[in-house]
């Protein structure tokens, strides 16, 4: 557990620097796009600071498919979870997610289907491999009585 | 099929098999070499009892609250005094690893288990089960795939 936790706070040392490179890229486009012209010191500290902990917690969360244990769709799940509240609580912040039950209702349903698709692709994916294995188990099993 | 002896006294003695499949001949072959070489059993303790497991009747060997546990066809738990890692090397090449604490007895397995989670299982005779990790699940795939 301890090697675990020590992994996660190394890879999201690694990956925290690429957060504020993101910020930059994000307000240059919305720049660009004519959404924003200024920034005020406490937009862009929070955003800096925001987004470095969200960069910190998306490269750290990559550890859950290390843990052997862990199922690929449980790994997917809790890594989903973990990003969403991540996603969510920047977009919060910085206010960047208008106020109101809509917009958080589209996020999440964003967040809920792409993560029921790939749930279902991994699971379909899964029987297949193992109806394919345990024929194969049987035939070796015959062979060799 | 040829059969060829090679009498050497110099080398360590090794029996060869180049076959394009497993079948009932290598299997007997290496049940063979084990009975000669007397490590086709294990000694496996339980309470006051010790007993010499035979490596064929064991469904899987496990590590169960950190001691190595073999498990038999009835579903008993005998408890090893050998690492998992060390047993590894010796055992008969139908002990496959499941995952990180299980060897299997790949003729004791009924099926693999998709289970709900995403996950695969083992199913033993016996019904014990334990998980099949991402990794060995890949490996034990490949394997068979190349047969």
């Amino acid at each position: 557990m301890k090697q675990h936790i020590l992994e996660f706070c190394r890879r999201g040392l690694i990956a925290c620097g690429f957060g504020p490179l993101v910020l930059a890229a994000l307000y240059l486009a919305l720049q660009r796009c004519g959404t924003i012209d200024t920034l005020t010191v406490r937009e862009v500290c929070l955003g800096i600071v925001s987004l470095s902990a969200l960069a910190f917690i998306a490269g750290g969360m990559n550890i859950v498919y290390q843990v052997e244990r862990l199922p690929l769709p449980v790994a997917i799940l809790l890594h989903g979870s973990v990003l969403y509240i991540a996603y969510l609580a920047t977009f919060l912040v910085n206010g960047w997610l208008a106020q109101g039950v809509g917009p958080l209702l589209v996020f999440s349903a964003i967040f809920v289907l792409g993560f029921l698709l790939i749930w279902a692709v991994i699971f379909v994916a899964t029987k297949r491999s193992t109806a394919k294995v345990n024929k194969i188990l049987k035939e070796q099993q015959k062979n060799r009585q | 099929m040829k059969y060829k002896l090679i009498i050497d006294k110099e080398a360590e003695e090794e029996i060869v098999a180049i076959v394009h499949a497993p079948s009932s001949l290598t299997q007997q072959i290496e049940d063979l070499v084990f009975r000669h070489s007397g490590t086709d059993s294990l000694l496996g303790y339980r309470e006051d009892e010790m007993r010499r497991l035979a490596l064929q009747d064991i469904e899987c060997i496990t590590v169960l609250d950190r001691k190595v546990v073999a498990i038999d066809a009835h579903g008993t738990h005998y408890r090893l005094q050998d690492r998992l890692r060390d047993l590894e090397a010796v055992l008969p090449s139908y002990f496959i690893r499941i995952n990180k604490s299980t060897l299997a007895n790949e003729h004791r397995i009924v099926r693999f288990d998709a289970a709900f989670s995403g996950g695969v299982d083992a199913v033993f005779r016996c019904g014990y089960r334990d998980y099949v990790s991402r990794r060995c699940f890949a490996d034990i795939r490949r394997r068979y795939e190349g047969l």
